[in-house]
């Protein structure tokens, strides 16, 4: 049975001691919380309406095609650039951290100056991992799509009651499939990086190990999240308790007076809110970087523990 | 070797954020002087190709200044220059990272990665540590021509800025028509399609 307490005592220790980690904790918590705002919905359907003529259409025809596409050109290289460059950002703030919590639990110096050009050299292979990870998982779903279908098919026609018995088997497969690319990817960055293993080696590794140490390392990812959440938690509440009591005092005098409210009579009350806001999204951004370099080393003392069956001290 | 302070990194960074800063404002200033809803429009359509290629060529052209001559254009007007710990400039690649990965890093907690350099010995600030740059002082002289410099480009900005506030009080019934225009483009394409019937 491995020893989690020891894995999360001595992360918790790491966390503490090196704070040069927390400015890659810091990059990747911003990153990461950009990446939710990708949801836009159909905003293209939007404009399926009447094509009635008015000002904007008549003007759109007068601007010459060579306008446009310089125009549409444009849009599409900045996008790329974007893409290329927040993948960059987060491969290189990922290996750094891996390399820099390396060093921290051999008791090493961990600066941006030793740590950084770790990540930097693991660029382009992380990315290529990357590449390898999206074309496995498209392959996988789109395999189980097609395998599906044609099961459906054959039972439906052969032997209908067996239907709900593999639809059944066939959502635990999925899901298993799921859990087990999810912990693979977790450990492939660390083959990357710590055993200075090709994109496809670190991969077959990790595959590996996540398989013949399954369900361990989903108790890991468990006690990961729930503690990492836990610490979010309570550092929010307290937050929000000691923003939340001077913010009250700003608001009620507006509420109550919500019928003759003025702006420039409560300029000051709605400036303290704003900074009250701003300091509140600074704290919690600096919560979230403590709680990535607190779960990233624990992966990274998990990844030695089943890779080397090593003993952690 | 002598490195630079804040202040001379400070003119540095604003001079080159004014540079692009003055050409946008100057493309604000052609679309509030439009007398007519096809030149808005046109000088609309203009200013955002403008802001697009703009973007991604000022970029490159500040890589290679820093890669060919030590350093941006700010920072060549200041006299200051980014060097490695063996004095040599940096490579375009190396800059690239410096200007678009790397400074977002410095950037974070209301660039708290920038201030460090007033901590630091070394006067490095995040992204000179994450690559092992230094900003150094090459021509002491030129920090009084970047102040002038920036002087120069703030005073500018506020005189284009003047013409575009008279400018856009002279054309504003322009504006509102296609403001107004576009309220009902909207309305008429978007929000009719996702009206919901009482039937449904």
């Amino acid at each position: 049975m491995p020893d989690y307490g020891k894995i999360i005592q001595k992360s918790i220790e790491t966390t503490k001691k090196f704070k040069w980690l927390w400015v890659y904790g810091l990059g990747l918590a911003a990153t990461a919380g950009g990446s939710s705002l990708s949801n836009f919905g159909n905003l293209s359907d939007s404009f399926k309406g009447d094509t009635k003529t008015n000002l904007f259409v008549d003007w759109a025809g007068k601007v010459s095609p060579q306008t446009w596409s310089l125009l549409a050109l444009g849009v599409v290289i900045s996008l790329l650039v974007g893409i290329a460059i927040s993948w960059v950002i987060s491969t290189w703030l990922n290996g750094s951290l891996i390399a820099g919590l390396k060093l921290a639990h051999q008791d090493k110096q961990t600066t941006l100056k030793i740590t950084s050009p770790l990540g930097i050299a693991k660029i382009k292979d992380l990315i290529v991992l990357g590449i390898i990870e999206f074309v496995l998982f498209l392959a996988i779903l789109i395999g189980f799509g097609v395998g599906g279908i044609i099961l459906a098919t054959v039972l439906a026609a052969a032997a209908r009651n067996f239907v709900p018995l593999v639809a059944i088997f066939a959502v635990l497969a999925f899901f298993f499939f799921v859990i087990q690319f999810g912990l693979t990817k977790v450990l492939a960055q660390r083959a990357v990086v710590l055993d200075n293993l090709s994109p496809w080696e670190g991969w077959t590794k990790s595959w590996r190990l996540a398989l013949s140490n399954y369900f361990p390392s989903i108790l890991m990812g468990i006690i990961n999240t729930v503690s990492g959440t836990a610490f979010g938690c309570v550092t929010n509440i307290v937050l929000l308790l000691v923003l939340a009591i001077p913010g009250a005092i700003f608001v009620v005098p507006m509420i109550s007076n919500i019928d003759k409210f003025q702006l420039s009579a409560y300029w000051v009350n709605i400036l303290v809110l704003v900074i009250l806001l701003i300091a509140f999204g600074l704290a919690n951004l600096f919560i979230r970087a403590l709680t990535v370099v607190f779960s990233a080393s624990n992966w990274n003392l998990w990844f030695e523990q089943i890779s080397k069956k090593g003993e952690i001290k | 070797m002598k490195y630079a302070s804040v202040w001379q990194r400070l003119i540095a960074g604003v001079i080159d954020r004014l540079v692009g800063f003055t050409l946008a404002v100057w493309f604000v200033l052609k679309l509030a002087q439009s007398t007519s809803v096809d030149a808005i429009l046109t000088s609309l359509l203009t200013y955002i190709i403008f802001v697009v290629w703009f973007g991604i060529g000022y970029l490159i052209i500040q890589a290679y200044l820093a890669t060919k001559f030590g350093g941006s254009l700010g920072k060549l007007i200041t006299g200051i220059e980014i060097t490695t710990s063996s004095g040599k400039y940096i490579s375009f690649w190396r800059a690239m990272f410096r200007e678009l990965v790397a400074q977002m890093l410095s950037n974070l907690l209301f660039g708290l990665g920038f201030w460090w350099l007033l901590k630091d010995q070394n006067k490095q600030t995040w992204h000179d540590m994450t690559l092992d740059t230094f900003v150094v002082v090459k021509r002491p002289a030129n920090t009084l021509v970047g102040a002038v410099v920036l002087g120069l480009l703030l005073l500018g900005n506020v005189m284009l800025i003047k013409n575009i506030v008279s400018g856009f009080n002279q054309n504003k019934n322009i504006y509102l028509e296609v403001i107004g225009e576009a309220a009902n483009t909207f309305e008429e394409s978007v929000l009719k399609n996702y009206t919901i019937s009482p039937g449904e």
